[in-house]
């Protein structure tokens, strides 16, 4: 009776000590819900669903824009009661691949902070990262910003914007104006003459720009003219470099010219590629280059952008839908800048995607920071990091550290107190010796790993204290395999090829199922007593392995309990009371089972 | 053997210190990254961006092609969507 009261003990202390923990995530504001219907729905089941969640609740349900009507992706406004019930709805949880909260980028408008360019409220991917906040403390003055791109035109709307001198490695002269429109369009990300009662906002709006042409008409150049003009940026005083372009391969004369610049001090920041593929191209993918993949206005990952490998922050880079015959749809999905318009050398305003849009936010940001005091670069690569959105779900890798936040990396520089650097970031940089290989830190919550594998072992200890049995290397591998599995494998990635092999083998057992969806939503058949009471049957009359099935039982039970508290999220079943009470059940079951198979072994002997 | 050799060197340089040939067959689709591009799209969903000039007869959206190109490792573009394809010659398809 006593030690069935020390092992109730032991789970209530367990429970309370798991749900005061509050989660690694940063929880945000939200007033309304992203509902993704299925994407083999028919549209008139949509039709129908939508219907009937207006009739239901009072809501109607609008898509975000055209481009997210064929991805089914819709957007419900309500208070946090409704969006609970929605949440819970087993109809729409049927029906759609996640309902989730439709996080708001702060939208108030700070007294003399909200510019008066007449199309800034057109810009959301400027709200999307806070910038209005960040420009009470600095709008990027005395940082100059190198935009290495198809070069920059002086439109209409950075006319006020301050320039130093450039090249035009393409044709081999001072002017580097452009002819192709990209670059100008990449210009007005990072400092579009801002509050100046014309067009649209930019970033850093008082850092300087350095126009580098090294991108042809056409919109494509040479490694040679690129990494001229990275060397050219750092021998004349560049603190940024931002480069969207991609497409290459790797090259010793570009990976040189990147080094020389990061030993000087510059933060080099470039596109992840736009074949939404599992690799940053280069030369995001060097080591000492931010790599940034691209969000649409929802803050999902645009469609077309590369995630994964090397990707180490995500920004907007908006995404428009395909109108017909090719032409564009509706382009308030896109990033509008002023550019020129490349047949007519005129200035106009257009809204671009890309990954090549979502680079200049950071690099606009890094200049606000810069400006804010920290102008090392592993310091400031640091910050953004830090100061990032966290994203709770994101097993690939979309958004790297999470999603770029202007105010929080100018707060953060401004005080001047960094965290701990990453963990694993030595394997990182040392992964950075072999081109192919790469380290995501951040994809592996680290403390609800350490309580699954502390939890194991105490019960473990728990019931050896109940009966006493020899403690051998089966038992241990079966705790750890149930219960944390190698966890750190689940970071790794190769450069293009897919991560699916370090999933599985950095999966615990009741986490199998879900490696394979790439969710953090546990599948019922693994996340259960399933697979440790098959173990039991099949392995109990083995000497030695029926000790890896009874420590399976119980690593398996402490990582359904700490799942039921820290992240109680599961497929089909869904989120909240259901999914506690079934691993809660299952919990329980394994830590049965292993009880009475330890009682029968020990009383055999 | 003797006779091989150089053959084989020859093979070599092509790949790494110029630029590899390549077949592909697709469809030729403009992509709407940045301010635009063209690409050849494989059945498997491979990007290939044509670059810059190209046979103005390729650029055709929805054309069905063969066509035989260079990849050109050493160029960098502003759409970024993968492999950048030198257009040697082609031929419609269907």
């Amino acid at each position: 009776m006593k030690k069935f009261l020390l092992s109730c003990l032991f789970f209530v202390g367990l429970f309370w000590a798991l749900s005061s923990y509050q989660g690694l995530a940063v929880q945000g504001k939200y007033d309304s819900m992203v509902l993704n219907f299925r994407d083999n729905l028919s549209p008139a089941q949509v039709e129908r669903e939508l219907k009937a969640i207006s009739a239901k609740y009072g809501i109607e349900p609008k898509f975000n824009s055209p481009f997210s009507k064929s991805e089914n992706l819709y957007v419900v406004k309500g208070d946090a009661q409704v969006l609970e019930k929605l949440k819970q709805s087993e109809e729409l949880l049927n029906l759609t691949e996640y309902v989730e909260a439709n996080y708001v980028y702060s939208m108030e408008f700070i007294g003399d902070s909200t510019p008066n360019d007449p199309m800034y409220k057109e810009q959301w991917n400027l709200k999307a990262i806070e910038v209005e906040k960040a420009w009470q403390k600095t709008k990027g003055k005395g940082i100059t910003v190198a935009v290495i791109d198809t070069g920059v035109s002086k439109v209409d709307d950075l006319k006020s914007t301050n320039f130093v001198k450039g090249y035009d490695f393409v044709n081999d002269r001072e002017d580097a104006s452009d002819d192709n429109g990209h670059g100008t369009h990449v210009a007005g990300t990072i400092a579009q003459s801002t509050n100046n009662n014309f067009g649209v906002a930019g970033i850093a709006y008082e850092a300087n720009i350095m126009p580098l042409k090294v991108l042809s008409a056409s919109g494509g150049g040479t490694i040679s003219d690129i990494a001229e003009a990275i060397i050219f940026a750092a021998d004349n005083g560049a603190n940024v470099i931002n480069m969207s372009l991609g497409g290459g391969g790797e090259s010793k004369l570009m990976q040189d010219a990147i080094d020389y610049a990061y030993k000087k001090g510059v933060v080099i920041v470039a596109a992840a590629g736009n074949s939404n593929r599992n690799a940053a191209f280069y030369p995001a993918r060097y080591p000492k280059v931010i790599a940034v993949s691209a969000t649409g206005s929802t803050g999902e990952k645009a469609p077309y952008s590369n995630y994964g490998a090397g990707i180490d922050l995500a920004a907007p880079g908006g995404a428009i839908s395909r109108g017909k015959n090719g032409e564009k749809g509706d382009t308030s999905g896109g990033i509008l800048q002023n550019t020129i318009d490349p047949k007519t050398k005129q200035s106009v305003f257009s809204s671009f995607q890309g990954t090549s849009m979502a680079s200049p936010h950071v690099a606009g940001v890094v200049a606000l920071i810069e400006a804010s005091g920290v102008k090392d670069p592993e310091k400031v690569f640091q910050i953004l990091k830090q100061s990032s959105r966290k994203s709770t779900d994101d097993t690939l890798n979309y958004y790297g550290a999470g999603h770029l936040n202007a105010a929080a990396a100018v707060n953060l520089a401004s005080q001047g107190q960094l965290g701990i650097p990453d963990f694993l970031r030595w394997a990182r940089d040392n992964g950075y010796l072999s081109p192919r290989f790469w380290v995501d830190g951040g994809a592996i919550a680290l403390i609800p790993k350490l309580i699954m594998m502390i939890g194991s072992y105490l019960l473990a200890w728990l019931l050896n204290r109940w009966f006493p049995f020899r403690w051998n290397w089966s038992f241990n591998n079966g705790i750890f395999f149930g219960g944390a599995g190698l966890f750190f494998l689940r970071g790794f990635y190769l450069f293009d090829v897919t991560q699916l092999p370090f999933r599985i083998a950095g999966s615990s057992l009741p986490e199998l199922g879900n490696a394979f969806s790439n969710t953090n939503a546990l599948n019922p058949i693994t996340a259960s007593v399933l697979l440790p009471l098959g173990l039991l049957l099949i392995l109990l009359g083995h000497p030695q392995w029926k000790w890896f099935a009874i420590g399976s039982a119980i690593g398996t039970s402490a990582c359904l309990a700490t799942s039921a508290v820290l992240a109680p999220q599961m497929m089909w079943i869904g989120e909240g009371s259901p999914a506690i009470a079934f691993l809660s059940v299952n919990s329980l079951l394994c830590f049965g089972f292993a009880y009475l198979s330890i009682k029968s072994e020990t009383s055999t002997l | 053997m003797g006779h091989d050799a150089p053959h084989l060197l020859a093979l070599f340089e092509n790949s790494y210190s110029k630029y590899m040939n390549i077949q592909i067959v697709g469809t030729v689709e403009y992509i709407d990254i940045g301010n635009g591009t063209w690409a050849v799209i494989t059945d498997t969903d491979e990007q290939y961006e044509i670059w810059q000039p190209a046979p103005e007869a390729i650029l055709q959206e929805g054309l069905k092609v063969k066509v035989n190109a260079k990849i050109r490792d050493d160029v960098f573009t502003t759409a970024a969507i993968g492999d950048v394809l030198e257009i040697e010659d082609f031929q419609r398809l269907g």
